[in-house]
């Protein structure tokens, strides 16, 4: 069974604006599920109503089966770290943690254990007397982690908990947290907007745009195999090159062609293809699935804008008819003598339906 | 040289206000403990203390101050804080609904009072209302109240003028809080009462104690509504003798010395117990933290 | 669960009601007793909505007229005079119900009652007859309305000028003593006020500022300065740094940013800010009284008024033009709390 089902769930914030479209999920018992999107896209909210801060219009909550809609935030087990951490500035590092447990009514002994569990689990016990103005950035992130732990709930939801904290520090945060979670096992629920964050954090992806989902899976399944133009477009960094192309056939044979190129589509495509023949299509590649040619084997050539040197690789911005191409490459350092480079594709690319933006295949 | 305009800018900035506060309010404050401690003559003489002390009005001005300021500031600190809340949340009509509850800060002294004589006059409103819902058959006489009635009358009435202008500093506060403090105490278990008790009003602290001295020196200078309501007399405050030697017998030989001596003792009762306010809310912070 | 819902839910409308009817019904009768004539202030018990005509009988009798008003509690007519004098008519409808007719038109319709049999006629009250009647009859009273603008505008103008340099200066700048400096509005307030204007009236005599506005607006302004200071701080403090060093970035001098950059910014506060300078001043009766007697603002006139206690009717017509312009400042400052008071701290 799912620990965590959300049916046809919607939310309108005053009366006319639609935040979350009629979204159905399912969640496992002991998944690390990061929602992921860009602002706006209703992600947070989606966590605030599991969480119970925030009334559902429509549609259905379950936590382990139970219908939770109606329940107070209180009384659905579940734990967060907020975005500002929210560590309460008036309590002591050791009565932000304690106090989830104090109103349970728990022992002081069985606080005081607790407490110095958790804080040597998230590595803070020498701060326990101190106020949360004392910490750094980090050290309060680490106190959120701590007192989220403290109530050993059934559901941690995160809401873009490293989004504050500087570059660094928000890796290694990302390495701890998700050494926390193998630890506890508990259902994990994380909102970001940082692409790279939910890669390396999640079991699964779930990718919102405008209060709808737009794909779910691995972060695998999303990288490469994408669902949709949003997706290829959101996950990856350089993001896909999109290139209008229209699809015609020649001897059976079906090509990809615009002003610029024509490409031979392997025959597997065929069948999906059919519906598409002398239809304008996009074609989505991977900057890394555009690759350096000879003169000979190329399929077009780029006019290079400029280059970026990223040390291990270079990202070479360029044009092609007028719109802009970029690729990876070790090769190219810099762009001395560089006006045009020619390309060619490795075989893997995404073909979107122009209309649906919806992937054909 | 520059560095050394710098380090004065700021108290160039300062020494207008600071100037016009030595001579409009130093001045006439130091005047006012020199006559009160002088006699007509301008020798050293405690006789108007003495003569304050004794006066027949004296202790019941002095009860009726401290326990005026008392009631009143926390029951207008209550209701104050539980409007700050309300207002606090966003819904239809809220910003109509802010606008209505500071209205009474818009009504001056003079209008608040009669206001609430059209109401509790014998004819008023008030008992005009109440025997027509059928609730008394006869007009009460309001006006007669004598003693800690009328002193609880005034304390009402004091409380619907200044409830907003107690509201609006705690409201501010509010307003300024991070929504996430509330909402962890939600997630993490608290009722809502919990959540005002243990996070709300501890983060608020320092606005709280703002809002109640402001209060509370306010409180213990009442005077206006208790003459106007009831005159001269009948209820006395402390600064309301300071009115009445002023206001009503501004001609006797002591009159004016009379009314600088009650406004030195004021001050310093005024003083006493903004400290011991302090002093006590210093003392709770220390057990807390420990 | 949703027992405990409508509970929570009950509990925040009755409070809003009870806030509701606590708040507008005081007001609403207060309005209304402004407009009352003096028949309906003893009229008892009495409608809620005050009346806007009178339905009277006139009866001829014995050579006199009856003159009766419809009583709407009892729900009878009630005799008020008899008399065949018009200048005795027209004096009591005016004074009595409000009612401006002159003596032809009273007898034009008195008249026809001659002819044996009652007549039954409905006269238009004169709503604004007592705020007419208070201007007329009130020594000063339309001096005294500029007279409480001029003492309100100085006390803006000094406040702000004052007030908002020392403001800038505790939110910008760290310097010396600046913590200690936000006790100074408390500790400037602890001194009554009624106690400051005693000694300053002997100042104030000397400086020749007695009777006039600007002295009675730098008695006010004690107060003001330090909660000026206080609450534009909290405004500055507001105001991002960063827009201020831009402008130092643009080659733009230090009163040339104060003024193009700063101020402007602070503007919408500075306006809420005012406010409490205006209800000072406008508010004020007892320093007037000290000071001003001889030229009294408008609030110490309804002071006055009240004291007299001739007519409540007379003197709500009074206070509620009292009432109107501070009530357009809370209005513009319900949008300026935040900035107002959300960095004042002790």
């Amino acid at each position: 069974m799912e620990f965590l089902e959300l049916k046809n769930l919607t939310k309108i914030y005053q009366k006319d604006i639609l935040a979350i479209d009629k979204i159905d999920l399912k969640i496992k018992d002991g998944e690390f599920l990061v929602l992921l999107g860009p602002s706006g896209c209703g992600k947070t909210t989606t966590m605030r109503m599991i969480a119970g801060l925030e009334d559902v219009t429509e549609g259905e909550i379950f936590i382990e089966g139970k219908l939770v809609n109606n329940l107070q935030p209180r009384e659905r087990g579940v734990s967060m770290i907020f975005q500002s951490y929210a560590i309460w500035p008036h309590m002591t590092v050791f009565n932000n943690i304690a106090y989830a447990l104090k109103i349970k009514k728990m022992s002081k002994e069985k606080i005081n254990e607790t407490v110095k569990k958790v804080a040597k689990m998230s590595n803070i016990e020498e701060y326990l007397n101190r106020y949360p103005s004392q910490l750094s950035g980090g050290q309060q992130q680490r106190v959120a982690v701590a007192r989220a732990m403290a109530v050993d709930p059934k559901l941690f939801l995160m809401d873009e908990p490293l989004s504050n904290l500087d570059a660094k520090l928000r890796v290694s945060m990302r390495t701890d947290l998700k050494e926390m979670h193998k630890r506890s096992g508990a259902t994990t629920i994380f909102v970001t907007h940082d692409q790279s964050e939910a890669m390396s954090l999640a079991d699964r992806i779930v990718i919102m745009n405008t209060g709808t989902i737009e794909q779910i899976g691995t972060p695998n399944e999303i990288y490469h195999d994408s669902k949709t133009m949003f997706v290829a477009d959101f996950i990856g960094s350089p993001s896909t090159n999109f290139v209008d192309v229209k699809i015609i056939s020649k001897d059976n044979k079906l090509f990809a062609k615009n002003d610029a190129f024509e490409l031979p589509i392997d025959d597997k495509f065929n069948d999906k293809l059919h519906g598409y023949i002398d239809k304008d299509v996009v074609f989505g590649f991977r900057p890394e699935n555009l690759v350096l040619s000879s003169d000979e084997e190329k399929l077009f050539d780029i006019d290079v804008v400029l280059v970026e040197p990223q040390g291990s690789h270079s990202v070479i911005v360029g044009r092609l008819l007028s719109k802009q191409i970029k690729i990876v490459s070790d090769e190219v350092r810099d762009m001395k003598n560089i006006k045009t480079l020619p390309i060619k594709s490795n075989g893997i690319y995404f073909i979107f339906d122009k209309e649906t933006e919806k992937r054909i295949c | 040289m520059k560095n050394k305009y710098k380090k004065w800018f700021p108290y160039f900035l300062l020494t207008p206000a600071l100037l016009y506060y030595v001579l409009f309010w130093i001045r006439p404050v130091l005047r006012a403990f020199f006559e009160s401690m002088t006699d007509y003559d301008g020798s050293f003489s405690l006789m108007f203390f003495s003569k304050v002390i004794n006066e027949s009005m004296f202790t019941a001005a002095l009860r009726n101050s401290l326990l005026f300021a008392l009631i009143s500031v926390m029951l207008q600190f209550t209701v104050a804080f539980m409007m700050a809340l309300l207002l606090n949340k966003k819904f239809k009509g809220s910003n109509l609904l802010l606008f209505v509850a500071l209205i009474p800060m818009a009504v001056p002294p003079a209008a608040v009072a009669i206001l609430w004589k059209t109401g509790f006059s014998t004819f008023g409103w008030i008992n005009n209302l109440l025997i027509t819902l059928n609730l008394i058959k006869e007009p009460i006489l309001w006006m007669t109240a004598k003693g800690y009635n009328a002193l609880l009358f005034l304390i009402l009435i004091d409380t619907w003028t200044v409830l907003p202008s107690v509201m609006i500093i705690l409201l501010a506060g509010l307003q300024n809080l991070n929504k996430e403090y509330e909402e962890a105490g939600l997630i993490f278990g608290a009722s809502r009462f919990q959540i005002i008790k243990d996070i709300i009003m501890p983060i608020l602290k320092p606005t709280i104690i703002t809002a109640v001295i402001l209060r509370m020196i306010a409180a213990m200078q009442v005077w206006m509504i208790s003459v106007m309501m009831f005159g001269y007399g009948r209820v006395p405050f402390l600064v309301e003798r300071i009115a009445y030697y002023t206001d009503m017998v501004p001609m006797l030989k002591e009159s004016y010395k009379m009314s600088l001596t009650y406004s030195v003792v004021v001050t310093t009762i005024v003083m006493i117990s903004v400290m011991i306010y302090l002093r006590v809310n210093k003392k709770k912070e220390k057990e807390v933290r420990i | 669960m949703i027992s405990k819902n409508l509970i929570v839910r009950t509990t925040f409308y009755l409070f809003i009601a009870t806030m509701l009817i606590a708040i507008l019904i005081p007001v609403f009768f207060f309005v209304s007793t402004s407009v009352y004539s003096e028949y309906e202030v003893y009229d008892f018990p009495r409608k809620f909505l005050p009346r806007t005509s009178f339905d009277l009988e006139i009866e001829w009798e014995n050579d006199q007229y009856n003159l009766s008003v419809f009583d709407e509690a009892n729900n009878e007519y009630e005799l008020l005079i008899q008399s065949n004098d018009m200048d005795r008519f027209r004096l009591y409808l005016k004074r009595s119900l409000s009612i401006q007719l002159n003596n032809e038109e009273i007898e034009n319709d008195f008249s026809l009652s001659k002819k044996g049999e009652p007549i039954y006629l409905t006269y238009k009250k004169d709503l604004f007859y007592n705020y007419k009647t208070f201007f007329s009859i009130t020594n000063n009273a339309g001096k005294s309305v500029v007279n409480s603008v001029m003492a309100a505008g100085w006390t803006i103008i000094i406040s702000l000028f004052f007030g908002s340099l020392a403001g800038y200066s505790i939110a910008r700048y760290k310097f010396a003593g600046k913590s200690q400096l936000s006790l100074t509005l408390l500790v400037v307030r602890m001194f009554p006020g009624v106690a400051i204007a005693i000694p300053m009236l002997v100042y104030l005599i000397k400086m020749n500022l007695d009777n006039t506005m600007i002295g009675l607006a730098i008695v006010y302004s004690v107060g003001n300065i330090a909660l000026t200071a206080w609450i534009t701080s909290s405004i500055f403090t507001g105001i991002n740094i960063e827009l201020e060093e831009a402008s130092y970035i643009f080659g733009a001098s230090k009163l040339q940013t104060f003024r193009k950059i700063t101020l402007p910014l602070a503007f919408p506060g500075f306006i809420a800010c005012s406010m409490y300078a205006f209800l000072a001043a406008w508010n004020d009766s007892i320093t007037a009284l000290i000071l001003s007697n001889n030229n009294p603002t408008l609030s110490l006139v309804i002071y006055k008024a009240i004291g007299s206690s001739s007519a409540i009717q007379l003197s709500a017509a009074g206070a509620v033009i009292l009432i109107l312009p501070a009530l357009v400042f809370t209005f513009i400052i319900k949008n300026y709390i935040n900035q107002l008071w959300g960095e004042v701290k002790l």
